[in-house]
């Protein structure tokens, strides 16, 4: 049977394999270390595992993070596409609007935390600003990137045609830029996770982040893991989503990367 | 659909360079005409074409097109350029034609004719649905050939839209223009450094000499039949050209280009 053949199965029977592996390997670590507040034993991470998804008290915590994450990452994805075109096509934006860029790329997101939850409120308002502002720079610089990466002759061929200036932008620089973009996009996935977990563990009374930092309080180490194996997971599946779109939706503009 | 283009008294320098690249270019070209720039590299060749264009300015001189100065891009000229990097990847053969006269909000009946005939004119029709990397390096110039003549341009502007095709689809390419022109009657301006390619294309030829300071060595008539033929008069003519260009490189009774 061809179906079955081992070239076929190999990309999915290895990597199980391996996490196998991993896993077998920690529960003999755990038992050898034989202390639950170090290294929790599978079964204590498994229940906690579990009981995110199903306690309702927990899955309300996987939803707040969940719900932060992805209006950061929109908000910030399009406050960034917007900046990057203001800045990349040119024009006064570009002196007025880069060095800000500059500057405040350089300030680690979290370090926003604290004014962010003075101006908007602790928890929901403060995290989702500190994920966007995180968001903003990767799709921003990738956007002027992509803008600046545009073949001249293409720009001169659409103002031959006729093609003003807003539409040499959307029919022509975009489009070319889009490998550039979906670059950034990616990239912003990760910075939108990790940001958001640390600001709810300063500046939140919710969401995994703070579940994590609070189960410090009850000792409960089998939690802290249970939520970093979720947020790894999540992190994962949204980056293989990602290449998804890429290569269905966003198809014809990547396999034009030039 | 052809246009008188006059070139005045061209002059080009770079900005912060004080030596020209080329001064004093002046030609016209008849409506209807395909006119060849023949000329070695770095003679500014090129440069003349995008000022045709309207993507650069000339330091001094003037280009009209039929009367009208030309200060810059617009729909009235078309440009064929030489790689294939002014194809849109993200469109297929059949978009890619049409956009122009997407821009030009045509109504789509009359741009889906004129897309059809122009793909048909250089038999793109049976690949309308590929995209442009599906294609090989001739079918994507003539791609190009197709968007410059599905608009009303009246002038072509063709910058060694060959140049980076293998020696068999340049000649097979090269015929296939020389026909399209000869139904088309649209005003040509041809760039190249191939003397068998403006052989077998123009009507006249202009010799630019070499750089910096280039200077138009000569317009020579080409008073061969067409459709051309590689005959005992075309070698005639092609040894009668090489030696013009050969003076024109040597600069033959112009002096050396920069003063010593």
């Amino acid at each position: 049977m061809r179906v079955l053949s081992w070239t076929r199965l190999e990309p999915v029977v290895l990597p199980i394999i391996g996490a196998l592996l991993v896993i077998g390997l920690y529960g003999l670590l755990a038992s050898s270390v034989a202390n639950p507040l170090v290294l929790p034993p599978l079964g204590q991470i498994g229940d906690r595992l579990v009981a995110i998804f199903v306690d309702p008290t927990i899955s309300v915590q996987f939803l707040d993070t969940l719900m932060r994450i992805a209006v950061g990452y929109v908000g910030g994805g399009l406050i960034g596409v917007v900046i990057g075109i203001a800045v990349g096509s040119g024009g006064w934006a570009r002196d007025v609007v880069s060095p800000y860029l500059s500057f405040f790329r350089s300030v680690a997101p979290i370090a926003w935390v604290i004014p962010a939850a003075i101006w908007f409120g602790v928890g929901t308002p403060a995290t989702i600003f500190v994920a966007g502002y995180a968001v903003v720079f990767p799709v921003a610089i990738n956007t002027i990137a992509g803008l600046a990466s545009t073949p001249v002759n293409r720009m001169r061929m659409a103002a031959s045609a006729g093609a003003g200036r807003l539409a040499r932008l959307v029919r022509i620089q975009l489009p070319s830029a889009a490998p550039y973009l979906l670059t950034g996009f990616r990239q912003a996935i990760a910075y939108a996770f990790m940001t958001t977990v640390g600001a709810e563990m300063v500046a939140a009374t919710s969401g995994l982040g703070f579940l994590i930092y609070d189960a410090r309080v009850l000792f409960d180490t089998g939690l802290m893991f249970a939520g970093i194996l979720v947020l790894g997971a999540l992190g994962y599946l949204a980056d293989l989503g990602f290449l998804g779109l890429r290569r269905t939706v966003f198809r014809r503009f990547v396999g034009d990367a030039r | 659909m052809s246009a008188e283009v006059r070139v005045e008294d061209v002059s080009y320098t770079y900005r912060g360079s004080r030596v020209p690249v080329m001064e004093g270019i002046d030609f016209t070209i008849r409506s209807g005409e395909f006119f060849v720039l023949l000329g070695p590299s770095g003679c500014g060749k090129t440069t003349i074409l995008n000022q045709v264009a309207g993507f650069e300015r000339c330091t001094s001189g003037e280009i009209t097109v039929d009367g009208k100065p030309v200060t810059s891009p617009g729909p009235d000229r078309t440009v064929v350029f030489q790689g294939d990097d002014s194809l849109l990847g993200w469109l297929t053969v059949r978009q890619n034609v049409a956009f122009p006269l997407t821009i030009q909000h045509l109504p789509k009946e009359e741009r889906e004719r004129r897309v059809e005939s122009a793909l048909s004119l250089v038999e793109l029709s049976a690949h309308a649905d590929k995209f442009p990397h599906e294609l090989s390096g001739g079918m994507k110039q003539r791609v190009q050939i197709a968007r410059g003549l599905s608009t009303d341009a009246a002038v072509l502007l063709m910058d060694e839209p060959f140049g980076a095709l293998d020696a068999q689809t340049r000649s097979s390419l090269q015929v296939e223009l020389g026909e399209i022109w000869m139904r088309e009657q649209r005003t040509v301006l041809f760039i190249t450094h191939d003397i068998g390619e403006a052989l077998l294309l123009a009507d006249r030829v202009g010799v630019m000499s070499s750089g910096p300071r280039a200077y138009l060595h000569d317009v020579v008539e080409i008073d061969l039949p067409r459709p051309r033929e590689r005959d005992d008069a075309f070698y005639r003519t092609y040894q009668r050209l090489e030696q013009t260009l050969a003076d024109a490189k040597a600069r033959l009774g112009h002096g050396p280009s920069v003063a010593a």
